[in-house]
């Protein structure tokens, strides 16, 4: 895991992982450059995950070859044995850039208020020298200044390297066009993320996956619970909610053990929670295998030794829940998360341990009652710094998709919880794939999952802040409907575990009449209880998930607690109410994704119809009034036994008893819905499908046609983004020209980008507006070779002599890379790297990205390409190798060797790939070698028919 | 005097993919053998200097894919081998068959001035396997019907035979070479040197 620096034979190493420093900063600058520079010259950069990806970059350089004087502590970091020491010890150069540093500007940095470590100076000093523009000329006089750097860095330090600062150096120039605005007062940066390490190869990244696949998915939810949390005090809560890339985390769960001492242990752990729940998600998204189920157990067994005592007693498990809203009023609301954390990651678990399950969650409830317990139990406020830094990183992208509005932030933030227990639910299926199945069916699930998770985030952003969530819900089983039909297998076992369900989410409510005080931040904790209901009633997905891949009757209990935890971790925000739902969450059911809801709830309709469509059909008002009292009515002693009734495996066939709860509950849910959202009509689902807003999976086919407009009486008189009413007396409606839509000024601001489609089919470069959203993704996508020309517009080769210059180029490319590739690693690597990021260029003849097609017709790409044939064919030639793999033509037998990328000359047999002269070989000649093989293959038949030809007679055989 | 020169052999190994081309290679050059499959991609060449008859000469021996997906580089290579080493897997009967068309393509691409007498020698790799299905009788006669091609039966695992094959292929080559010798009046030094250094400049046009 941790690499020592010392060794000389890992020299290779080192370099490797210097230029892997110089490359993640050249990419990450890229990205940056290509969002800020192309779409809005003065905007400023913010904290968001591309921007600390450069920070991470940056602090790698730094942080790369550090003397061991300085570094020793790394070890102490990485081996994790002291958690206390962790979070604030191991590497950091602060001695070094301090030294380097205005006074000024380093009292500055020390006065900062979350700032208490050095490596948080370290950090801050990063994000204020980009702040300031002034890394360059840092890092410019730190190389001229060799000998402090000999003091501080080792011989093979990125900083002492005697090529890579200087390219660094210049990459850094490009950020001079670059305005920063980076917050660095946060103690999020109190502590190292794992990127970081990782870039700086003190972490090892075979050990980690590198985070760059789970970013997508946790972007989204982390910018949502940032953006959350930004009303709340103090910053620290903010990384609780924002746990990003888990997967990174793993190493260093594994090591964690520890009591938390901190007094904020509560909060931490809470944190945590929040981080497992994304974590796991994304474990198991990327990388179902091993690892992710090692993460697992480690949860596991670290969970266990808590629940033993409890064992299967569900009643003092649940007294003590009942107890604890008391004691998390006292205390942090967080500390209540932390219940819902630790359920959570049991729940997890529980797959694995099928027979402990009851047990183990009971017993996970119990300890976070107690904070101290809690904290004691969870114990990793390393990992949830960790989760911070990532949360940070991966922070928001974009303030701007999110609603403006609060009640409709409460549902995105809703929605995005739906997403992140989406990802859960991902992760429900693979330990059962690890440990059984062959897993077909959850990885399919992952897949298909994978889009809608996407289109969900687009379309809450979408929502502004009047919308209903009704709406947005209907949306979603369209898009699931994918799963679903996968998932049919398992919709029985789902319906059994969701009257069980049903059951529970009773038990919670009657919990939360209890200690609910109904006062300011109504809308906040209405929110947050449409969403858990929404959740609570429709969870029943990762149950059967679950089920399915194990023990059935474990399933709803775990669910529930981890629905539950990343519910309320999403949605709380005012800190009371926050604490109150927090406990409740307890009881909840689990981790089911909002979308695996709505599919269970689809599945079930034609036989659970009634209950679904009786909360649908209710206005939101109307649904909450009814829920209140209803919840108030109830005792917690009532809801003891329910609780315990329920957990008994064998009470899930009792469908009488648990279709009486589950529709008081829903009805419950109505009820409060209703008094939360007044005055919000609730629009049928079926009516929003038909004009709502685009999903990615329609705008990629958009990306390979022409899009027709349709008119306003298409989209029923609203916006495509946002459903708002345009046209008419709202305004003249605005035309994307990408899907043909019509949107309001808000979600179409006149950005204009060029059409794929209009430049494959029309050879049109002319550019047009389109709506924001779209915009953003035709940004996205300019740069993927997307479009075969071949395949969409062949004519255009016709048409366009560009083109068809560079078919016959790319054509040569493409033989060539034959040969480079076989050659040695150094040819094949330079021309990769001439050609990186487009690797497309020598790999299809005919594709192309939009980027390409603006490159074809201003010259640079035919320029590009005939460099590289240039380079590649020359290289044939003078090769010992390459040379050696050429043909000689079998008509003329003319010992003048010939290449198939001799293009003017030659002529290669399609079949056979033999290459002759375009003299010797005409269309009509059939190919000799063809003709040889044709008859090798007849007579090799005759030989089949004839085995003892080469077969075997008994004797021969040993 | 012409045993004073320094001989350069060019040798190409053929087969069927999985037979064991590299490893026999590798095993003989490198006297090294690894578990591990790996498909030659292209080809490749190592050289090893040996003692064929009180000569000095250095073997040019040339490991080829065996897989069609490389059909797409071309064969140039062969022309100017001075040997062809068949190699098939004893316990694959396939393999075995598909030598013929080894040979085949070989003396097409490759074409020898004397086709007929071109020094092959066919290898019958993996005896250590248990499993065999290609019985020695078998493939001797099959050898006995293609001229005479020396056969052997090695494992370039355990290191059997394969000195002795690559050993004979040199023999071979050499005595092959010194008819062309013998049949040239005049040793001429200038005219030899052409003869050698052919296939390297060949290429490079």
């Amino acid at each position: 895991m941790f690499r020592r620096k010392d060794d000389n034979h890992d020299r290779i190493q080192q370099t490797n992982i210097k230029r892997g420093i110089t490359s993640h900063f050249a990419r990450t600058l890229k990205v940056l450059q290509q969002r800020h520079l192309l779409s809005d010259v003065s905007e400023f950069i913010h904290s968001d995950d591309a921007s600390n990806n450069l920070c991470n970059a940056l602090e790698a350089v730094f942080l790369h070859g550090l003397k061991d004087s300085v570094a020793h502590k790394i070890t102490a970091y990485v081996g994790l044995s002291a958690v206390t020491t962790d979070s604030t010890s191991g590497p950091n150069f602060w001695s070094v850039v301090a030294k380097f540093t205005h006074s000024d500007v380093i009292v500055q940095l020390q006065a900062l208020s979350q700032i208490n470590t050095n490596i948080g100076w370290c950090r801050a000093w990063i994000r204020l020298a980009l702040n300031d523009g002034l890394m360059q000329s840092y890092l410019h006089s730190m190389i001229v200044d060799t000998k402090t750097l000999k003091y501080f860095y080792h011989s093979f330090a990125f900083l002492r390297d005697f090529e890579q600062p200087g390219i660094l150096k210049n990459l850094l120039t490009g950020l001079m066009s670059l305005d920063f605005k980076l917050s660095y007062n946060a103690s999020v940066l109190n502590s190292w993320n794992n990127t970081t390490l990782q870039i700086a190869g003190l972490l090892d990244s075979q050990s980690v996956p590198p985070p760059a696949i789970s970013v997508s998915s946790t972007t989204d939810v982390s910018n949502k619970q940032i953006k959350e949390d930004s009303s709340k005090v103090t910053r620290k809560e903010e990384p609780v909610l924002i746990s990003s890339s888990g997967v990174e985390n793993l190493p260093v769960f594994a090591g964690v053990g520890n009591v938390v001492d901190h007094p904020s242990s509560a909060a931490d752990v809470s944190l945590l929670s929040v981080s497992e729940g994304s974590t796991c998600s994304q474990v198991s998204c990327p990388d179902p295998g091993p690892s992710s189920t090692e993460h697992f157990t480690t949860l596991v067994k670290k969970s266990l030794p808590n629940s033993p005592a409890s064992g299967n007693t569900e009643g003092p498990a649940f007294l003590a829940a009942d107890s604890s809203p008391q004691d998390c009023k006292g205390g942090l609301w967080s500390s209540s998360f932390g219940q819902d954390i630790q359920a959570a990651i049991l729940s997890r678990a529980s797959p694995e341990i099928g027979e402990h399950v009851f047990g183990r969650a009971t017993g996970s409830i119990v300890i976070s009652d107690d904070t101290a317990s809690l904290a004691d139990s969870l114990t990793r406020p390393r990992s949830r710094r960790v989760d911070e830094d990532e949360l940070k990183h991966y922070s928001p992208k974009d303030l701007s998709l999110f609603p403006k509005q609060e009640p409709a932030q409460a549902i995105t933030v809703g929605r995005e919880s739906t997403a992140s227990s989406d990802d859960s639910f991902h992760f429900q299926n693979h330990p059962d794939e690890a440990a059984s199945k062959g897993g077909d069916l959850s990885q399919t699930l992952a897949d298909s999952d994978s889009v809608p998770r996407e289109i969900n985030y687009e379309e809450i952003c979408a929502n502004p802040s009047g919308k209903n969530y009704e709406e947005i819900y209907a949306h979603l089983p369209a898009l699931r409907l994918d799963s679903m039909e996968r998932d049919a297998i398992l919709h029985k076992v789902l319906e059994e575990f969701d009257k069980q369900a049903d059951k529970e989410r009773e038990v919670r409510d009657a919990r939360q009449a209890e200690s609910h005080i109904d006062d300011a931040g109504a809308t906040t904790w209405v929110s947050n209880d449409i969403a858990t209901h929404l959740k609570a009633g429709h969870n029943e997905m990762s149950h059967y998930v679950i089920g399915q891949g194990q023990n059935a009757a474990h399933a709803p209990s775990e669910n529930h607690t981890t629905l539950e935890a990343s519910i309320y971790n999403t949605l709380n925000e005012s800190a009371d109410e926050l604490s109150m739902s927090g406990h409740f969450g307890n009881s909840l059911s689990g981790m089911s994704g909002w979308s695996s809801d709505i599919e269970s709830r689809k599945g079930h309709r034609a036989k659970q119809g009634h209950e679904s469509d009786k909360g649908r059909a209710e206005s939101f008002a109307s649904l909450l009034r009814t829920y209140v009292p209803d919840i108030s009515g109830r005792s917690p002693i009532v809801t003891l036994d329910q609780v315990i009734g329920s957990l008994p495996v064998t009470e899930f066939e009792d469908g009488l008893k648990s279709e009486g709860s589950s529709s008081n509950t829903k009805s419950d849910v109505a009820q409060h819905q209703d008094t939360c959202l007044e005055g919000f009509e609730v629009v049928q689902c079926a009516d929003t499908s038909n004009f709502g807003p685009v999903n990615s999976s329609s705008r990629m086919i958009l990306l390979f046609e022409i899009a027709r407009e349709h008119g306003l009486s298409h989209q029923n008189f609203t916006c495509r983004g946002c459903s708002r009413p345009i046209g008419i007396i709202y305004g003249k409606p605005r035309l994307c020209e990408f899907d043909g839509g019509l949107y309001c000024y808000e979600c179409h601001e006149n950005n204009e980008s060029y059409i794929p489609s209009y430049i494959v089919f029309n050879w049109d470069f002319r550019k047009r507006k389109v709506s924001k959203e779209n915009f953003k993704f035709l940004q996205e996508f300019e740069d993927q070779a997307l479009y075969d020309v071949e395949l969409l517009n062949p004519k255009l080769y016709v048409h366009v002599p560009e083109l068809d210059e560079l078919k016959t180029l790319r054509q040569q490319l493409c033989y060539l890379k034959s040969y480079l590739f076989t050659c040695s690693q150094k040819v094949a690597g330079s021309l990769r790297q001439k050609v990186w990021p487009r690797e497309h260029l020598y790999d299809k003849r005919d594709l192309y990205s939009v980027g390409d097609f603006l490159q074809v017709q201003s010259g640079t790409l035919q320029k590009l390409v005939k460099e590289l044939v240039k380079f590649g064919s020359s290289h044939v030639y003078e090769c010992a190798l390459c040379s050696q793999k050429g043909f000689v033509c079998e008509i003329c037998r003319n010992p003048k060797v010939i290449y198939p990328f001799e293009v003017e000359t030659t002529l290669r047999c399609k079949t056979c790939k033999a290459v002759y002269h375009k003299t010797c070989m005409t269309e009509s000649l059939p190919c000799p070698k063809c003709e040889r093989w044709g008859r090798r293959v007849s007579k090799s038949s005759i030989v089949e028919d004839h085995p003892e030809d080469y077969g075997m007679s008994p004797s021969d055989k040993l | 005097m012409a045993s004073r020169k320094k001989v350069l052999l060019k040798v190409i190994i053929l087969g069927d993919s999985g037979v064991g081309k590299t490893s026999l290679m590798n095993q003989y050059v490198a006297k090294k053998f690894s578990n591990q499959y790996k498909a030659t991609i292209g080809a490749d060449f190592l050289t090893k200097e040996v003692m064929v008859d009180d000569r000095l000469v250095t073997m040019q021996i040339w490991d080829t894919a065996g897989q069609e997906r490389f059909q797409s580089l071309g064969v140039a290579f062969y022309r100017g081998a001075d040997g062809c080493v068949l190699v098939f897997d004893v316990t694959m009967p396939n393999t075995f068959r598909s030598l013929d068309s080894w040979r085949d393509e070989f003396l097409i691409q490759a074409s020898p001035r004397d086709p007929e007498n071109f020094p092959f020698v066919v290898i019958g790799n993996k005896i250590d396997l248990e499993n065999r299905a290609v019985s020695a009788r078998r493939a001797q006669g099959w050898c006995h019907s293609k001229g005479d091609i020396p056969y052997f039966e090695t494992s370039a695992k355990e290191a059997i035979n394969v000195e002795q094959a690559f050993q004979a292929v040199a023999k071979n080559a050499m005595a092959q070479e010194s008819d062309v010798e013998l049949c040239s009046d005049f040793p001429d030094p200038i005219k030899l040197k052409d003869d050698q250094s052919k296939p390297k400049e060949g290429c490079a046009c």
